[in-house]
């Protein structure tokens, strides 16, 4: 291998292969760029004053567009640099003779990925390589109105697709996506290729980067909150209070049972404790039901974890109550 | 009447001198006007986002576009009240650099819990009437507080895109800041002398600062991406207190030295649902890299500790993926993805004193060792191929291989087990045709025994245990979760553009999931949802939604009830 390596350097170092070398790749590089020079009549290239003649909104759309940032002052042929040579097109006004969103978008996808190939390895990967998103179904390019030169505004162009979730925001816990735009869909699904390549696969993660208060590490813990937060939330709305997936106690007894002082009767009638006669205490039969079959949080407070015991010994002070 | 004057005034100022600017662009405008609401009834839950008081308004939106040369600037903002606005500005200066600048607030109304229905008296014989000793008692210090919170996000990122065509091709560097303020209700719960409930406002004032840097490089066919981001959650509130009770007797308030022995306070003022400072450090390496123009590996690395500052308590997470990609022709591809991560959560020594400590029959040890329940190591495994049909069709099969390994979670009564596997296959097909767009996906996922309370449900009776019998002895034997061990979901969208600005689409999606591994029963769950919605672009900013969607929802649960013996 060496060998072969020396051999060639001396085979170069020949002035006379040199220069024929020169001239070979001279000559290649002309009949190789030659055709450029005359490309506007060769390619069937009709210029930006052409295109204005019809499309004159657009046009001027496109220069306040981010896009126009790439193209140099002046450039005639900006339009045709993604829409395809537009002679024909001009010639017999026929809209198929174009790469346009609506006829040929395939073509004019194509034309996309000129400048963005790295859409084909890691970005958008989930929407483009495995369901076949394509370009044009979320980006326009000539209006500069919304981030990422979206078609409409972020959150309706992904539930225009994503239906359930839309409804579901709109139930009456939600986070503040649809209704009121305090958020958007890519505050928490990074739309960057990372949904595939995750690493952060705990979807806590994105949950505590906006909560940061149940991040913890907390000494008494809740075995579900380490586990995954979509166990007892749906994050993207829900009938119960607070995102929970079903209301309380039922959410709780999914793995608990009911507290035991649950089936205890109820005294009907109003009362003093003698510790506390200015407690006075109204009851009835089913006050006890309606006390520990409500809402457990009441009592259990810090349900995400906490640092300070609970009082109950027996329950080694892991009652997450204060 | 004359605050919203002034507001107005203020407004239409402001308006008047984005109107001033030269309009070579027709993007730019400022819209001035005034809102109100008139608020009859509690709008706390209906209103979770606004202020349901009544109240009038001015607001403003505007956005202001400059380019001058290569320098872009975009400025856009949106005003509704003093607790809801955002703005954003962006500079560019050609492709080689890029500020924005984010300024988001907006108001969360959060409930106030009245606590009404904890109060009642235990009866010994309801036959008779007889009272008994169990009081439930609640008070609520603040009955007419309002709970809020205001969320402030300050976000600033520069983006450098060296034109030189050095190795760098990206950098940026960030940083963010995240406020809560405002009040928020807690309770305190004592118990033994009456199950007493206290509740009050305390004030919430949090604030997270994250700063990051981010560099991509490419190295011949190579590209390399490396971040760090550094957290830091700051509790500014002071901590609330509240006054426990004495344990006693709570009818002949005797038994304080028993009740106080089963009992970690009592008779004490003490802190209560306060949130220690945490901060978190977080590294994270990728790297892909195209070995030939058909086979592409991409591999990625993260090292992350979060901390409890106040207890020095450390959380250490390692995660790594690999995953080779190969596009055996123009209308097949195959991806293989590996993923572990593990989570080391430091363990706590949690020292007590011993059951009944100094009393007859007393003395068992309660002091322990929390081992957290963090602790864990996650593999994935995961292969996936897509098939064109042809321009506009594609089938994608996935096999997803899972397992969760948890260092000191049981999830199984039966062994004793700590592992969770799961096994998941899907097959969707998508269809993109000129004005239609469709998919069907079916999947089913095995899971050899997912998250549960393994010791969930059910106390054994001890109508025959002849020792002595305290509630720590009685441990539960029945498992009980809400997460299936067989998954299986189906689901599908149309959608066809009717025109340019209006299309219709229909979905419809159905989850039917089982568990039969449990000791106690077999649970149950089934989802349907549907709908048929109708979009139209009435102008730029303007969409029309039309849309009936209907969701149902059904699972069977145990409601296990223990019966009190004491």
């Amino acid at each position: 291998m060496g060998f072969a390596v020396i051999n060639l350097l001396k085979f170069l170092k020949n002035g006379e292969v040199m220069r024929r070398l020169i001239l070979i790749c001279l000559t290649v590089g002309f009949v190789l760029f030659f055709p450029s020079l005359s490309m506007s009549a060769d390619r069937g290239l009709v210029g930006e004053e052409t295109c204005s003649g019809c499309h004159e909104e657009v046009v001027n759309s496109f220069d306040k567009s981010f896009h126009a940032t790439y193209f140099k002052k002046g450039d005639q042929f900006k339009c045709e640099k993604c829409h395809g040579p537009g002679s024909k097109h001009a010639e017999e006004e026929d809209p198929s003779l174009i790469y346009g969103p609506e006829n040929n978008k395939f073509k004019l996808e194509k034309q996309c990925l000129t400048c963005h190939s790295n859409v084909l390895h890691g970005l958008k990967e989930k929407h483009v390589i495995e369901f076949g998103v394509g370009c044009t179904d979320c980006h326009r390019v000539h209006q500069s109105g919304y981030k990422g030169n979206l078609k409409m505004e972020e959150d309706k162009l992904c539930t225009s697709c994503h239906a359930k979730e839309r409804a579901q925001f709109l139930l009456p816990s939600h986070h503040p996506v649809i209704k009121e735009h305090k958020m958007t869909c890519t505050d928490c699904h990074n739309f960057d290729g990372t949904e595939e390549n995750k690493l952060d696969e705990r979807v806590n993660a994105k949950c505590l980067k906006c909560h940061p208060q149940y991040r913890g590490p907390f000494v008494f813990e809740h075995a579900p909150v380490a586990e995954n937060c979509t166990i007892c939330h749906n994050p993207h709305g829900a009938v119960a209070n607070n995102l929970l997936k079903k209301n309380e106690p039922f959410l709780c007894l999914q793995c608990h049972q009911m507290h035991f002082h649950a089936t205890l009767p109820g005294f009907n009638g109003v009362s003093h404790s003698p510790n506390h006669p200015d407690r006075p205490t109204v009851s009835d039969r089913y006050s006890f039901k309606r006390a520990f079959t409500t809402k457990c949080t009441q009592c259990h407070t810090r349900i995400h974890g906490t640092d300070l015991p609970s009082e109950g010994l027996s329950g080694q002070g892991k009652a997450l109550t204060r | 009447m004359k605050r919203l004057l002034v507001i107005l005034l203020i407004f239409t100022l402001s308006a008047w001198c984005f109107a001033g600017e030269p309009k070579k662009e027709n993007a730019n405008y400022a819209i001035i006007g005034a809102h109100g609401s008139s608020v009859t009834k509690d709008g706390t839950r209906a209103a979770e986002y606004d202020e349901a008081t009544t109240h009038a308004e001015g607001s403003l939106k505007f956005r202001w576009l400059k380019t001058d040369g290569d320098v872009k600037v975009r400025w856009e903002g949106e005003v509704e009240s003093h607790s809801d606005m955002r703005f954003k500005l962006i500079v560019n200066k050609g492709r080689w650099f890029k500020s924005t600048t984010t300024y988001n607030k907006f108001l969360h109304r959060l409930g106030h819990d009245r606590l009404k229905n904890l109060e009642g008296r235990e009866s010994v014989n309801p036959d008779i009437n007889k009272p008994g000793g169990k009081f439930v008692t609640h008070v609520d210090y603040e009955p007419d507080l309002e709970y809020y919170t205001v969320y402030e996000n300050f976000r600033q990122v520069f983006d450098f895109n060296p034109e030189n065509g050095g190795v760098f091709k990206h950098v940026q560097a960030g940083f963010n800041a995240l406020s809560r303020k405002g009040y928020h209700q807690i309770n305190g719960l004592s118990h033994c002398d009456s199950c007493h409930i206290q509740s009050k406002g305390a004030e919430t004032d949090e604030i997270t600062y994250d700063f990051w840097v981010k560099a991509d490089a490419k190295i011949g066919n190579t590209d390399v991406s490396y971040s760090a981001t550094y957290s830091k959650f700051n509790n500014q509130a002071g901590k609330s207190y509240f006054y426990y009770d004495i344990p006693r007797h709570p009818i002949k308030g005797n038994l304080i030295e028993e009740l106080g022995s089963r009992t970690l306070f009592g008779g004490q003022i003490l802190p209560a649902d306060y949130n220690n400072d945490n901060e978190m450090f977080e590294n994270k390496l990728s790297i892909e890299s195209v070995i030939t123009p058909k086979d592409t590996i991409y591999a990625k690395l993260l090292y992350s500790t979060q901390k409890n500052k106040a207890l020095d308590l450390q959380l250490d997470t390692k995660a790594g993926s690999l995953r080779y990609t190969r596009k055996f022709s123009k209308d097949f591809r195959f991806d293989a993805y590996f993923s572990y991560y593990t989570l080391d959560n430091d363990d706590y020594y949690v020292d007590l004193p011993d059951w009944r400590a100094g009393r007859p029959g007393g003395g068992q040890p309660m002091s322990f060792l929390r081992q957290s329940a963090y602790n864990r190591d996650v593999s994935y495994f995961k292969l996936r191929g897509i098939y064109k049909l042809d321009q506009n069709q594609r089938l994608t099969f996935i096999y997803r291989y899972q397992q969760i390994d948890r260092d000191y979670l049981i999830v199984n009564y039966e062994n004793n087990s700590t592992e969770t596997t799961k096994n998941l296959f899907k097959i969707r097909y998508d269809a993109r045709f000129e004005g239609v767009k469709a998919f069907v996906q079916a999947s089913y996922e095995d899971i050899d025994h997912p998250f549960e309370a393994y010791n969930g449900i059910y106390e054994p009776s001890f109508h025959n245990y002849q020792g002595t019998l305290w509630y720590y002895k009685r441990e539960r034997t029945g498992e009980a979760t809400s997460l299936p061990n067989q998954d299986f979901k189906l689901n599908g969208s149309f959608t066809v553009d009717l025109n340019e600005n209006s299309s219709l689409n229909m979905y419809a999606s159905y989850r039917d999931g089982e568990n039969d591994e449990l000791n106690t029963y077999k649970m149950d769950l089934k989802y349907k949802n549907a709908g048929l919605d109708y979009f139209v672009q009435l102008g730029e900013t303007t969409v029309l939604t039309l849309g009936y969607d209907y969701s149902n929802g059904s699972q069977t649960t145990l409601f296990a009830v223990p019966i009190m013996d004491g």
